[in-house]
């Protein structure tokens, strides 16, 4: 029997026509009808939150709400899990969401930045000294080397999964900040190249004979090769600053790219030449790689159609870190991104967002590791994705061994996202990830892309406090030294030292 | 191939011998000889991967067989390739022509957007999945899982498939002239056009195939919605 008074009952009387529906159904005489066959709860407390109630009131006049959360009053049987398998009792089908994992797992929270004091190098100053926060890509090996000025980028999101609008703000906060956009796996909009570059069209790129008299830093646009191939081509290789080798993403690791077909419209299905309504799921492997050979063959390729002038980039779900780091830099990625399980602004089956993958912080070291060893930390780029909301979590990310850091849903929210995690189902009422034009034109990509760029400076700042304060003048000093960790579990899990104590209690 | 040997003769003295060279220097030797005359000769040159990829135009010939992913992203050149090719042959080719005088390995022509490859031997299991626009002609027979998750394009078999031919089948045509082991998922037997018999008969007039449209079974998708989505 649950908890006596675990449930709030209410009867919205607007709606309550008093026919009495509630006092025949509920078999706990929480409901009552008075001398003047009005109903009116009569014994709250014995209600055990069957919502038998709400599911025959004819006029959705009553509501039943845990008193304290479900996880108290209902342990594992919440309100949403049984919602859940009524669903899948009604129709064999698995529930589809985007957003990430919404399960409490080992965070960038379980740690904390150790500020510089008196035993170690005195703290620097935020407001009259100098931080680098710079990253390149593709030093030794391209001839066009990505030169971030901060160490942020965009994570990749197809359009297609996000609006044309949202992806043109995206390159114009790129080029604002001097950073990175990625198109995602779903070919790109014309405008996304220009935008990167600081010009609102290609032909306005092309025409210019001094590329600095764009708008912004200067940012650049990665392109990415997939398992889908949607919208691959000669052209859209070789218009770009770098190629990202998809091998794996956050939100779903071991499956292809899901965009549902109520999301390929017109322009979508142009763009990645498929019929228009129809899935577009990308499969979980390349047809074309049958050994992890073939996939050195195809960077080997990919360098040769590109004339060896931008960096090959990879980027791996949260699955075996270190082995998977280790291949990927062996094959020949000049950076390699890491997306981690609370990572995932794409759709994907709700239960592998939720159980596949392991957490962000799990997978830094390892792959910080991974590099060492091959005696290539720092040469090839670490780029850490998943769950990172502002400059405290990639202050920790970076501290944990990574060279940047990737933002999505981050991005999504910066762009104006409540974050409803309804974004497969194309009805993004701020225009971000849906293909509907009444729906888009609530999104300025010229404003949006603004507050992306403030976003991404406000980000940067926090990273150079926190890198200033624990006593570095450029986030390549950070180590897990300079945080500690809150908790046994994160103490393990990253080789940082649990609070209070001095000692490596355990080593990765 | 008459016809093309005589070609090869002729141009013979320009022929770039790939032995020992690596895949960027012969690719750009490949680039130079187009640039200078239209055509290429390549030879020795199996044991490369990506050869002659990412080309724009030109004439290319490969004496010998190539190895895999020959002729990756071409994007309008022309390759005649004398002998057998290894896997991935056409790799995400969106327009151009590759002609195999030999067999092809796995995967040939995935992920194409455009273009025709033909195939004058056997084409391995795996062929033209992904296609999204290509026209993938087989002389002889293909393997299992032929046109995996086509979504757009033709794909014309002279002989016989194995299983699960068009699993998946999204949109396309599959038109085969002998038997297969079992068809995949999401697809139908249909009737030829008209058009469907002029467009197979212009293919076998243009490689001088010898087949007849009336030969040819079609095969088409269920539905262009398997998956998550359904037709309103």
């Amino acid at each position: 029997m649950p908890i006596l008074g675990a449930y709030c009952v209410n009867i919205d009387y607007e709606r309550c026509t008093h026919c009495g529906t509630c006092v025949e159904v509920c078999p706990y005489n929480v409901y009552e009808k008075d001398e003047n066959y009005h109903v009116h709860i009569g014994n709250d407390m014995a209600c055990v939150g069957c919502r038998i109630c709400m599911e025959f009131c004819p006029n959705n006049a009553t509501h039943i709400k845990s008193a304290e959360p479900e996880a108290n009053s209902r342990s594992l049987w919440t309100f949403p899990i049984v919602e859940q398998i009524h669903h899948q009792a009604r129709t064999g089908g698995y529930l589809l969401r985007g957003f990430g994992t919404a399960r409490r797992i080992p965070h960038f929270d379980d740690l904390v930045i150790v500020p510089s004091q008196l035993s170690s190098p005195p703290p620097l100053d935020k407001y009259r000294e100098d931080c680098d926060v710079s990253v390149v890509i593709g030093e030794e090996t391209a001839d066009s080397p990505l030169i971030l000025k901060i160490p942020i980028i965009f994570g990749a999101m197809s359009f297609g999964a996000l609006s044309r609008e949202a992806k043109m703000a995206l390159a114009r906060a790129a080029c604002r900040m001097g950073t990175l956009a990625n198109t995602g796996e779903g070919g790109t909009v014309p405008e996304e190249y220009p935008l990167a570059h600081g010009f609102n069209t290609m032909e306005e790129l092309m025409a210019c004979t001094n590329p600095g008299n764009g708008f912004g830093n200067g940012g650049y646009l990665a392109v990415q090769w997939s398992t889908g191939r949607w919208g691959v081509s000669l052209d859209f290789l070789q218009n770009a600053d770098a190629i990202e080798v998809k091998i794996g993403q956050g939100a779903k690791p071991g499956m292809g790219g899901h965009l549902l077909g109520q999301k390929v419209g017109e322009e979508v299905a142009k763009v990645r030449g498929i019929p228009i309504g129809t899935d577009a799921l990308s499969p979980p492997r390349y047809y074309d790689v049958l050994t992890s050979d073939d996939l050195r063959k195809q960077i080997a390729i990919l360098r040769d159609v590109t004339d060896y002038k931008i960096p090959i980039m990879m980027k791996l779900g949260p699955s075996r870190p270190y082995k998977d780091v280790k291949l990927a830099a062996e094959l020949g990625a000049d950076a390699i991104s890491i997306d981690g399980m609370a990572g995932g602004t794409g759709a994907s089956p709700e239960s592998v967002t939720q159980h596949a993958g392991i957490p962000t912080i799990a997978c830094i070291p390892p792959a910080a590791k991974a590099l060492k060893d091959l005696g290539l930390y720092r040469k090839v780029k670490l780029i850490a994705l998943g769950g990172i909301r502002g400059g405290a979590d990639a202050f920790k990310a970076l501290a944990l061994g990574a060279d940047a850091v990737g933002i999505g849903a981050a991005a999504e929210i910066a762009m104006g996202c409540r974050a409803c995690m309804a974004c497969h189902l194309g009805n993004c009422p701020y225009g971000i990830t849906t293909n509907k034009p009444e729906l888009r034109a609530r999104l300025d990509p010229v404003e949006t892309g603004e507050h992306l760029a403030n976003f991404l400076k406000a980000m940067t700042d926090e990273i150079k406090i926190f890198t200033m304060l624990s006593g570095h003048k450029s986030i390549k000093e950070l180590s897990r030294e300079d945080l500690r960790a809150l908790t046994i579990d994160a103490s393990a899990i990253t080789g940082v030292k649990l609070v209070g104590s001095e000692k490596n209690t355990f080593r990765n | 191939m008459l016809a093309v040997k005589q070609e090869m003769e002729r141009i013979s003295e320009q022929e770039i011998n790939g032995e020992g060279l690596d895949l960027r220097t012969v690719n750009q030797m490949i680039k130079n000889a187009i640039r200078e005359s239209g055509v290429a000769v390549v030879s020795h040159s199996e044991y490369l991967s990506g050869l002659a990829a990412g080309l724009r135009t030109g004439n290319v010939f490969i004496k010998g067989g190539a190895g895999d992913f020959v002729g990756s992203l071409n994007s309008g050149a022309k390759l005649t390739i004398e002998g057998d090719v290894q896997n991935f042959l056409a790799d995400n080719m969106t327009s151009g022509e590759i002609i195999v005088s030999g067999n092809a390995g796995y995967c040939a022509g995935p992920y194409c957007y455009g273009g025709n490859l033909v195939i004058l031997g056997h084409s391995g299991n795996f062929s033209a999945t992904m296609n999204k626009g290509a026209t993938l002609v087989v002389n002889e027979d293909v393997g299992d899982d032929v046109g995996t998750y086509m979504l757009a394009g033709n794909i014309v078999v002279l002989g016989n498939a194995g299983e699960k031919l068009g699993h998946f089948l999204i949109s396309g045509n599959i038109f085969i002239r002998g038997k297969w082991q079992s068809l995949g998922h999401n697809t139908n037997i249909d009737v030829l056009t008209s058009d469907d018999k002029k467009f197979l008969q212009q293919l076998f007039s243009k490689y001088r195939l010898d087949a007849r449209p009336e030969e040819f079974t079609k095969i088409v998708a269920q539905t262009d919605r398997p998956f998550y989505s359904k037709k309103d």
